[in-house]
């Protein structure tokens, strides 16, 4: 196998029955950048460290070009780590931070990261000066300086704020791109796992429940628990008379239940197709968000028009949107 | 960011698969020494000679006796010193603590005009001779002395003021350090959560300084429980301690049974004393988040600084700064009545006794400038085996290995390297003796030879390097070696580029510690046979002993100038503490 | 940062190469011959001496001795008179050096039981003054002087106060709260004092005594210094007590600067005779060096030294007494006096008894 594979991995803590990690097995590609995708406290972050080296392997191997690293430490395994808070060396200055990995003096290297980063000039900089996101890019430019052949990224967009973090994670994924870095990126957040990764690894309670490019798990999640962890709501069985307007969305024979993302229903008061309650109503970039109590199908969040305005109660007209219904077996 | 046009560099950088031996090898060979170059040390300049004491006791005509047990057990005796040992060093280690971290705050968290001055002079007390600040402090006391309408003399109060008067910098300077770099935003956070500046200390920064604080309490009691001269002198033997006992048994009554009994005590108690600390170390002490003093060093000022509402923490503050305002005054209180004396001449003033220093007459073998010379000569090598042996067992005892053994096995080393400062000078002292006397056939008279000063003293200035050292190395992150090694670092690296770089930050007030505590040191040295090129402690201690009309006078003199040379070394080594700019620590 | 990381790097491996070596040299040391004996640093030529902190000679005086006999002299230190001791007892198969100086007659005793000591007997000219002082075989009598109650003079003349004179004086209640001493455990003057009183008031009646002082308001303080300095009215200090326990030689120091009378005084029917011995060390590596060494310290140029750098007076009745000494230091006539071998039996169980009865 080329690139990283990982086997039956297990990681255990002292004191802990459960395992950290059972028993997960994913390929990784040269140049691809493979999402783990998961609540906290899925063991997501548990098995990036014991990629990295961080935590002993309780069974299972990881590996690369088909080589077991097992033997390799931490500092030779040429797999670069971007943590969650950056953890730079305040005892250096930026061009400190992103030279360490560097044999020699790489000022030119350096400069070409930091300029890649967008923190041209930023050299002499201090690390305590910088704010939250400029130290994230300093430590994604300090990380990919010494051009780790594997780069593992640990909720490395989490501590920053949402509007940076959507940027940010275009940037992180225009950077991987460029420079071909094999990466893999642990988040809890669905909408960064899709903007980053080219294929995303969705892990519950230590266990991979599935592993695809990010439409194909769109479309197609193995499971509910799945389903639900991307943000899929409302589960009805495909024969069920409720789900009659939304059968025709998915391929025909594809599965026994349909889930539904928010979203799934529009509010269209021209061609319903559906009926639905009003329970309350939120506001997301604009837009309303409805939430509709459907017969046979039990609360669900529809899109509305911009400034929306019903009162709980109030019945409205539906129709649907394929892009939202998935099917189950 | 930029375009991303950049190309992907040459895999060659890329480290091949299998792992490189060699290198490992030359770093466990590192541990190997880091482990043992330490446990050397302290085996062969510690462990020996006071096996070598206490086993005298113990063997009589060649087989194992242990009735002097029973025997000293049965005196009504050893039960009180026992209790009068514990309760002097619990209660002076309590007072050094409820005022060192007010202290601690002010000096190190605050900043003021005349810091750095008042900074080293809370240490000067700390490496005066006993037998002077008996002296400056009895003349206080004495009936008829300033002081004298307290009737303090010769109680157990003037004790446990005087060892709190010695003790006091170990806990500021101890606290301070870590405090200086605490990160406030923990405190902050607490504070939005509703918490009144009392009570974000109280749960937020005293948890967070518990390490510091125990180790310190550790150190305090240590030096009480060790306490030898203050309590004689100024309270004389019924408040004698299991140390003063060893003292009296050893040189007075060469009753080595005795002494090696109550040896054996005092190191119980002493073990005890440490297990409690470490375990209150322990269960608080981890990762951290550290900050440069830079962001967390406010000034202090008197009035409110405008735009601050009012109970936001500056009555704290002020309460602090008006504690530690009190505490220094009353440590002056000594220093100067020590000045003042020193100026003393017949019925007038002058500086005729500064002015004797550098004579040697009245029998004088050497002048004070003399001995100040040696002592400072003998301090610098005691701190360079101290920086080196106290240095590389912080950085041992500040490993996390994950086997449970391995945990233990550190926390040992830690508590082991202690033991110096809890074991009686006497004993050590006697046991060189009896065990620096050709060490291994080596055809050389070690014990006279005077090598065995500075390393007396630098067996006692381990711990307090290592105090210093090691909580600044335990709460790096770990993730931050972790970074490091991610990016390539060997164990060596990280070990050079993160630990060592960060633990240098402290070593200038390692220095300072070691390097006083050597210059001040006397109990091991006087009980030393040495050649005669006596350190300034000694001296001063001769001058005073001496009945010569003006060599009193000189001895004081002596002090000041011990007083003055401490503070400035100490003061320097401050300054060596912030290298470079860049506004880090 | 780099640079200061090498230098502690270096430093670490200094010491561990040092470490090596004492390692490398235990390893090789195959088993010593013990016919060899002592060896250490005594090269022909050099004599250890082994004495307590008090001892001092003014300078070059020991270099006059290398003069005349070619020997140089390694002076080594440490602690009190009891500690001295102690240490060359506990040292005696292995011993510090050659010659000793400063053991007193108050553990003269210990020093000859334990063989601490060889034999010697001194042709100095003064060695028969010395003789006069003698305790046994292996100790040469070089100086000696009286420990004894010293009044401050100006206090008594300001409180129109008739001194005491007697140890009987000062359980007087006139004399209450008045007299300072240090402790006799931890003090070897204060040692001397109690060895007054027993010999004063004998094996039963001292403690009985020392309750009188007691409750007459004595003050025990840890050290001479700490007495005569702190709480003695003419230390110096203006201290609260004008009674202490000193030296019969502390007078000439309280002359005021311009000159006159001291303003001190010995109280000379209190005293007790110290007498400061030297002795070849059994185990000498230099005897002979030794015994010069001794015979040195019995001439002239040494015994007229004394006095002024040991404050003590000479054993040599040839040599000239300073002249305030002679004014302001004289002498006990009929000093008390206990047998050196009562000591070495009794030193225990009198201080015992007397912490008991004094400090409780």
């Amino acid at each position: 196998m080329i690139g990283l594979g990982l086997h039956d991995v297990v990681v255990r803590y002292p004191g802990l029955d459960a395992p950290a990690v059972d028993r997960v097995s994913v390929d990784v590609a040269p140049g691809e950048v493979l999402a783990l995708l998961g609540p906290s406290g899925c063991g997501k972050s548990s098995l990036l460290r014991a990629v990295a080296g961080l935590e002993p392997l309780a069974s299972g191997s990881v590996t690369w070009d088909g080589v077991s690293v097992a033997d390799v430490p931490v500092h030779r395994r040429g797999f670069g780590l971007v943590f969650q808070d950056g953890q730079l060396f305040t005892h250096r200055d930026v061009l400190g931070n992103v030279a360490y990995g560097l044999r020699g003096s790489g000022q030119a290297r350096v400069s070409e990261l930091l300029e890649l980063v967008g923190l041209a000039g930023y050299e002499r900089r201090a690390v305590a000066t910088l704010s939250g996101g400029e130290r994230q890019r300093v430590a994604l430019a300090r990380a990919l300086a010494p051009s780790p052949r594997l780069l593992l990224l640990d909720e490395p967009l989490s501590a920053l704020d949402r509007s940076l973090r959507e940027r940010l994670a275009v940037d992180l994924r225009a950077v991987l791109v460029a420079t071909g870095t094999t990466a893999v990126l642990v988040t809890h957040d669905q909408d960064e796992a899709f903007a980053v990764a080219d294929r995303v690894a969705v892990i519950a309670a230590g266990v991979l429940l599935q592993v695809a490019s990010p439409p194909d798990l769109w479309r197609r999640p193995a499971s509910r628990e799945v389903a639900r962890f991307l943000g899929y709501e409302a589960f009805v069985p495909a024969s069920s008379a409720a789900a009659a307007p939304l059968r025709d969305l998915v391929p025909p024979g594809s599965g026994s239940v349909l889930a539904l993302a928010e979203g799934a229903f529009v509010v269209d008061p021209v061609a319903p197709v559906a009926k639905g309650t009003v329970v309350g109503i939120t506001s997301r970039r604009g837009r309303s968000e409805v939430r509709v109590d459907v017969p046979g199908i039990g609360p669900v969040t529809a899109l509305g028009p911009v400034g929306a305005r019903w009162a709980a109660g109030d019945v409205v007209g539906l129709g649907v949107d394929g892009d939202a219904v998935a099917a189950l077996d | 960011m930029s375009a991303p046009t950049l190309t992907r560099p040459a895999p060659a950088a890329a480290p091949s698969g299998a792992p490189v031996r060699g290198r490992r090898g030359g770093l466990a060979w590192f541990w190997v020494v880091a482990v043992a170059l330490p446990l050397v040390f302290l085996g062969l300049f510690f462990a020996w000679p006071v096996v070598a004491m206490i086993s005298r006791g113990f063997v009589v005509d060649g087989s194992l006796d242990l009735s002097g047990f029973a025997d000293v057990f049965s005196r009504p005796r050893t039960w009180r010193i026992v209790g009068l040992t514990i309760l002097q060093a619990t209660v002076a280690t309590t007072i050094a603590v409820l005022l060192g971290v007010p202290g601690a705050y002010v000096l190190y968290r605050r900043r003021w005009r005349g810091r750095a001055f008042v900074r080293a002079l809370v240490t000067v007390p700390f490496v005066l001779p006993t037998v002077v600040v008996g002296v400056a402090f009895r003349s206080l006391l004495v009936s008829g002395g300033p002081l004298g309408f307290l009737h303090l003399d010769g109680t157990l109060v003037a004790i446990i003021a005087a060892l709190v008067f010695f003790d006091y910098a170990v806990v500021v300077r101890g606290v301070g350090g870590m405090w200086e770099r605490l990160d406030p935003r923990a405190e902050q956070a607490a504070r939005a959560l509703g918490a009144s500046p009392w009570r974000a200390f109280r749960t937020v920064t005293l948890p967070a300084l518990t390490p510091a604080i125990a180790s310190s309490a550790s150190l305090v009691f240590l030096f009480c429980a060790t306490a030898f001269g203050t309590v004689l002198v100024l309270g004389g033997l019924q408040f004698g301690t299991i140390e003063t006992e060893i003292w009296v048994q050893t040189t007075q009554f060469l009753d080595l049974r005795a002494a090696a009994v109550l040896s054996v005590v005092q190191l119980v108690i002493v073990g005890a004393a440490l297990s409690l600390a470490g375990r209150a170390r322990s269960r608080r002490e981890r990762a951290l988040a550290l900050s440069s003093s830079a962001s967390s060093v406010r000034p202090l000022t008197l009035r409110r600084a405008p735009g601050t509402p009012p109970r936001d923490g500056h009555g704290l503050a002020l309460a602090a700064a008006g504690v530690t305002a009190l505490v220094v005054v009353l440590l002056c209180l000594p220093l100067v009545n020590l000045v003042v004396r020193s100026l003393h001449v017949g019925d007038g003033w002058g500086l005729d006794h500064y002015a004797a220093l550098g004579s040697t007459s009245g029998g004088m073998t050497v002048s004070v400038w003399t001995a100040t010379l040696t002592s400072l000569r003998t301090a610098l090598v005691a701190t360079v085996l101290a920086l080196v042996v106290g240095g590389l067992v912080a950085l041992v005892v500040s490993r996390r290995p994950r086997a449970v053994a391995g945990r233990r096995a550190v926390a040992g080393l830690d508590a082991l390297f202690m033991l110096p400062l809890g074991v009686s000078a006497v004993t050590v002292g006697f046991g060189f003796l009896l065990s620096m006397h050709e060490p291994f056939g080596l055809p050389i008279d070690l014990r006279t030879s005077g090598v065995l000063v500075p390393i007396a003293q630098a067996v006692v200035a381990v711990p307090l390097v290592v105090r210093t050292v090691l909580p600044v190395l335990r709460a790096i992150d770990p993730r931050l070696k972790q970074a490091a090694a991610t990016l390539g670092a060997s164990p060596g690296r990280v070990l050079r580029s993160v630990d060592l770089a960060l633990a240098t930050r402290s070593i200038g007030l390692a220095v300072g510690f070691a390097f006083a505590a050597s210059l001040g040191e006397f109990g091991a040295t006087s009980f030393l046979a040495r050649p005669d090129d006596p350190t300034l402690p000694v001296l001063i201690f001769r001058l005073i002993g001496r009945p010569g009309p003006d060599s009193y006078g000189m001895a004081l003199a002596a002090s000041v100038v011990l007083a003055v040379l401490t503070a400035g070394i100490v003061a320097a080594c401050e300054r060596l503490r912030a290298p470079g700019s860049g506004g880090d620590w | 940062m780099p640079k200061k990381i090498s230098v502690v790097a270096t430093t670490a491996l200094m010491a561990t190469l040092a470490a090596a070596s004492l390692a490398a040299c235990s390893s090789s040391s195959d088993d010593p011959d013990p016919a060899a004996g002592g060896t250490t640093s005594a090269a022909p030529g050099s004599v250890t001496l082994v004495t307590h902190d008090s001892f001092a000679l003014s300078d070059g005086i020991l270099d006059d001795f290398t003069a005349q006999t070619g020997i140089t002299v390694k002076v080594v230190q440490q602690g009190d008179a009891g500690a001295l001791v102690n240490q060359l007892v506990l040292t005696k198969d292995a011993p510090l050096g050659d010659a000793t100086f400063g053991i007193d007659n108050t553990f003269a005793s210990r020093a000859i039981d334990e063989g601490v000591v060889v034999p010697y007997t001194s042709a100095a000219p003064a060695a028969a003054d010395a003789a006069q002082h003698s305790v046994g075989d292996g100790l040469t009598a070089v100086d000696y002087g009286d420990v004894c109650i010293n009044v401050d003079h100006a206090w008594f003349t300001k409180k129109k106060l008739a001194e005491p004179t007697s140890l009987d004086d000062l359980t007087d209640p006139r004399y209450k709260d008045l007299l300072v001493v240090p402790n006799a455990v931890t003090s070897s003057p204060g040692f001397a004092f109690l060895l007054a009183t027993i010999g004063a008031k004998g094996d039963d009646g001292w403690q009985a005594y020392w309750e009188a002082l007691k409750k007459n308001g004595l003050k025990v303080a840890d050290g001479w210094s700490d007495a005569y300095f702190t709480d003695f009215s003419g230390g110096g200090a203006d201290g609260p007590r004008p009674i202490v326990l000193s030296y019969a030689s502390s007078p000439p120091s309280t002359v005021p600067k311009g000159g006159g009378d001291a303003t001190t005084g010995a109280l000379l029917d209190t005293c007790f005779r110290q007498t400061e011995y030297a002795g070849v060390l059994a185990g000498a590596k230099n005897p002979a060096g030794a015994e010069k060494l001794i015979d040195f310290l019995l001439s002239d140029e040494v015994q007229a030294d004394i006095p002024g750098s040991m404050y003590m007076y000479p054993v040599s009745k040839a040599v000239a007494i300073p002249a305030d000494w002679e004014k302001f230091a004289p002498l006990a006539t009929t000093p008390f006096d206990v047998d050196p071998a009562a000591i070495a039996a009794n030193r225990a169980t009198w201080l015992a008894d007397w912490s008991q009865t004094v400090i409780g």
